[in-house]
């Protein structure tokens, strides 16, 4: 897709033919695209899904250009769904960013100490859970693609920031109460149809495994809805 | 950009009520607006920056903004957050620019398990252990220890993650951390930082990040020294200009000139990294040493469409060299003992082991190969995600995945003295004080030692008033860069492959004179012929792809002039640097630094003898 916002009315589609090589990536497609056909405003750094840069749509699908092969089919290439787009397959992610990075700040009223690192963690418990969830690179794919942000995004705050929260619940030097504040960053309006666990290219992370322990220790503790009045917006 | 803090500092200037003394003093820094008028790009009358002229705008002028702090820290990196903290703690006004956006750029963009070494004991000297480097400037090693405490705990830099958000680091099943290192050694390695954590917590500081702009130029006074930036803002092409009586440059090791293949050079690191202000320091009177250096390792090459990644590709590192074989098979790494991997490797390639594609291989196929200890974590999670999404099965029979010797650091940068000032005063670096290759620790001390003594000069130092002649000037270059009409002229990214081409042929697998003089006459051919010819065919400012790779190609031959230079004066082996017509390490004449360096326009080259104590 492209679209320069201070030259054009809105956003279109071009086609491209592009001579596709064995195994050609979607970042691959849009490098040729972008130095032989026409140039586009597109953006990558690190090949690898880790630094979440390259995220895009391809066939109505978010996906990270860089680790996903094109489909034996014409390939619609689109910017992140969701986000302000700045042009062509650039957007803009900071507002989900700065929000993902607030919540995923430790609560912690002393600093940890050496002796405290140093303890044996609970493996299985909560280190496994934890290592898988470290890999979330932030690309915004799973909220890309989730029905329930998409539905309501003042009330739920998308898989990639309830990642976050996650993270700092099993993290055994945090002591915040991050099953509260799931539940006061929508938790319960996630409809867990798992899309984000499909389109998440951080394959370690089980995201409904994840939300399900969550919900379960919510109900124990009677958090079972999102009160209204948490999130103060217009008419609540 | 909604929800940057520039945009808050914008309204609340714009608000008005805030003077500028009151708002250096409040921690944040400023940021003003003025225009250059006229189409010559000549400046009017007053100087930006005071208090009036925080939202003026000028007609038919392109305008910039104007950023004012005590400290300028150029990198959001590690050694950049480091400097940052550390000039901050001091009481320091500290803006942070990055070229990427912040969180997501550079090698700490990438949010994969970093590992980070430490010692049981203090360093014995300042020439080897973790430093491992003959070329050090010693003097400068002795203060960062000095100023750091040389303990064990002081350098310990998982505890400094730790308490800044990272978690648990790599674990055993009994839940004890793991370390990487066998017992008894003194030396400690763990896997498992993520970098998310540091820069979540430096998010929610005082320090204020002015992020995707790209560093262009410096802004040095008549009287030579530092005193800021000129810079533009990628999604908006808009300029910016930053004010520091004292700046840091903390920017990742440029490997843009490692060849190229499909969507990225034969390298690791990222495309942000193009040596912009080790370029514009060299114009600026620094010297650049070490550019011979490179930090070299095995990464996979096919499917060329992963461009050489680390974090997608199947590679080894030095720890992890059993299963690396040539074309018959042989595991010929497992007898090898030594800290430099590449020598052997390229030995094997020079005497016609390797494979078609240039490289050797790595096996993969039995029980063992895959194991926690022999595969790392990055790599192996990479064998279901090559299955899932292209249908490759690197542990099938016979498979061998075709690897070569990737660039993912370079030594390169400004000429340093004992107390990290490059050679134009005000200008703090915190790379380039040996041959080093970008040390995840050695950055974070020599950073906070750096912002030190950045800080200690910008509340003593007497600086001139910015010459905004030299801003005008910079943003003509960029301008005309961007708006060049030329007949049938180059892309940026033909001219771009050309360096990376040139370069490469002449580096691996190892180099010697023929190669290199013909990669410099080439170099030299695309300056003067390709470099002018370069065409920016869409004009829009807008997150301009092409413009950026063109003002990026003046800064890549630079920097890519003085490696081949410097590798070609160095007439012997050492370290990466792999001369196959001097094959052996020569200390008596060549235990020196090679600084390559502007004289009347000239890349001339001195050797400049070690700073030891």
């Amino acid at each position: 897709m492209k679209y320069d916002p201070s030259l054009d009315g809105e956003p279109y589609l071009k086609d491209y033919e592009v001579p596709v090589t064995e195994h050609m990536t979607v970042l691959e497609a849009i490098v040729y695209i972008s130095e032989n056909l026409e140039p586009l405003a597109y953006d990558y750094s690190c090949r690898g899904r880790v630094c979440g840069r390259c995220a895009v749509m391809l066939n109505g699908v978010p996906c990270m250009a860089c680790i996903t092969g094109l489909q034996d089919k014409d390939n619609v290439i689109e910017p992140l769904k969701g986000r302000p787009v700045i042009r062509d397959l650039v957007v803009d992610k900071h507002p989900m960013h700065d929000r993902i990075a607030d919540v995923e700040l430790r609560v912690r009223s002393t600093p940890i100490t050496l002796e405290e690192f140093t303890a044996p963690v609970s493996f299985e418990g909560v280190y496994t859970k934890l290592a898988s969830m470290e890999w979330c690179c932030r690309c915004g794919c799973c909220n890309a693609i989730c029905p329930a942000l998409d539905a309501a995004p003042d009330k739920y705050i998308g898989p990639a920031g309830m990642v976050a929260i996650a993270l700092r619940h099993y993290d055994p030097y945090d002591q915040g109460d991050r099953v509260a504040e799931a539940v006061q960053e929508g938790m319960w309006n996630c409809i867990m149809c798992g899309k984000c666990d499909e389109v998440c290219p951080a394959r370690e992370i089980r995201h409904v495994d994840t939300w399900t322990e969550l919900r379960a220790i919510a109900t124990e503790r009677g958090l079972t809805e999102m009160k209204a009045s948490v999130l103060p917006f217009v008419g609540q | 950009m909604s929800g940057t803090k520039d945009d808050s500092l914008r309204e609340r200037l714009e608000q008005g009520g805030l003077s500028r003394r009151a708002f250096l003093k409040g921690g944040g820094f400023l940021l003003g607006t003025a225009a250059l008028a006229g189409t010559g790009l000549g400046l009017g009358g007053c100087a930006p920056g005071t208090e009036s002229d925080s939202s003026s705008t000028g007609a038919a002028g392109i305008e910039y903004d104007v950023y004012d702090a005590d400290v300028l820290v150029i990198g959001t990196g590690f050694a950049g957050m480091s400097a940052a903290f550390q000039a901050s703690s001091m009481g320091a006004t500290v803006v942070m620019v990055d070229k990427g956006p912040f969180q997501f750029s550079g090698g700490t963009g990438m949010n994969w398990d970093q590992e980070v070494p430490w010692l049981d004991f203090p360093y014995p000297d300042y020439t080897v252990t973790i430093w491992n480097d003959q070329l050090a400037n010693q003097k400068l090693v002795k203060n960062v220890l000095d100023f750091t405490g040389n303990t064990p705990e002081a350098l310990d830099m998982r505890m400094w993650w730790v308490r800044n958000g990272g978690t648990t680091w790599s674990r055993n099943e009994d839940g004890t951390w793991e370390n990487l290192m066998a017992a008894g050694t003194g030396m400690n390695m763990i896997q498992g930082g993520f970098s998310r954590h540091i820069q979540d917590t430096l998010k929610s500081s005082d320090i204020s990040v002015v992020d995707q702009t790209m560093i262009t130029d410096l802004l040095v006074t008549s009287a030579g020294e530092c005193v800021g930036a000129v810079g533009m803002h990628v999604p908006t092409g808009r300029y910016r200009i930053f004010r520091a009586s004292a700046t840091v440059t903390n920017t990742g090791g440029n490997c843009q000139m490692y060849g190229w293949m499909r969507t990225h050079p034969i390298s690791m690191n990222t495309p942000d990294n193009t040596g912009d202000i080790d370029a514009a320091a060299y114009r600026r009177g620094c010297s650049l040493i070490n550019s011979e250096f490179f930090g070299v390792d095995l990464i996979s090459v096919s499917p060329a469409s992963l461009g050489c990644s680390f974090n997608s590709g199947i590679g080894a590192d030095g720890n992890h060299m059993k299963y690396v074989c040539d074309k018959d098979g042989n595991f010929f790494m497992r007898d090898f003992v030594g800290y430099d991997i590449s020598r052997p490797i390229r030995e094997a390639i020079l005497a016609g082991k390797g494979g078609e594609h240039g490289g050797v291989f790595i096996d993969l196929t039995s029980d063992e190969s895959v194991e926690r200890h022999a595969l790392r974590p990055v790599y192996a999670r990479n064998i279901q995600l090559w299955k899932d999404q292209l249908g490759i099965d690197v542990r099938a029979a016979g498979v061998k995945v075709p690897v070569v010797l990737e660039a993912f650091e370079h030594g390169q940068g400004p000429t340093l003295d004992e107390n990290a000032m490059t050679q134009v005063p005000g200008l703090f670096s915190t790379r380039s004080y040996g041959q080093v290759k970008g040390h995840i620790v050695q950055g974070w001390v020599v950073a906070a030692y750096a912002a030190k003594k950045a800080v200690e000069y910008s509340s003593s130092a007497q600086v001139d008033a910015v010459d905004w002649q030299a801003a005008a000037d910079e943003i003509s270059r960029l301008e005309e860069i961007r708006t060049r009409a030329v007949e049938g002229g180059l892309s940026p990214a033909k001219v771009r492959h050309a360096i990376q081409e040139a370069f490469y042929a002449a580096f691996e697998p190892g180099t010697d004179a023929d190669r290199l003089n013909t990669c410099i006459a080439e170099l030299e051919r695309i300056k003067t012929e390709d470099l002018p010819n370069m065409l920016v065919s869409n004009k829009t400012r807008v997150f301009n792809v092409d413009w950026k790779q063109a003002i990026e190609n003046y800064n890549l031959i630079t920097t890519a002039e003085a490696a081949a230079r410097s590798a070609l004066l160095r007439e012997e082996s050492r370290d990466t640097h792999y001369r196959v017509d001097f094959p052996e390490q020569d200390d008596a004449n060549w235990r020196v630094n090679i600084a390559a360096k502007s004289v009347e326009g000239i890349m001339t080259l001195e050797k400049l003898p070690v700073v030891t104590i």
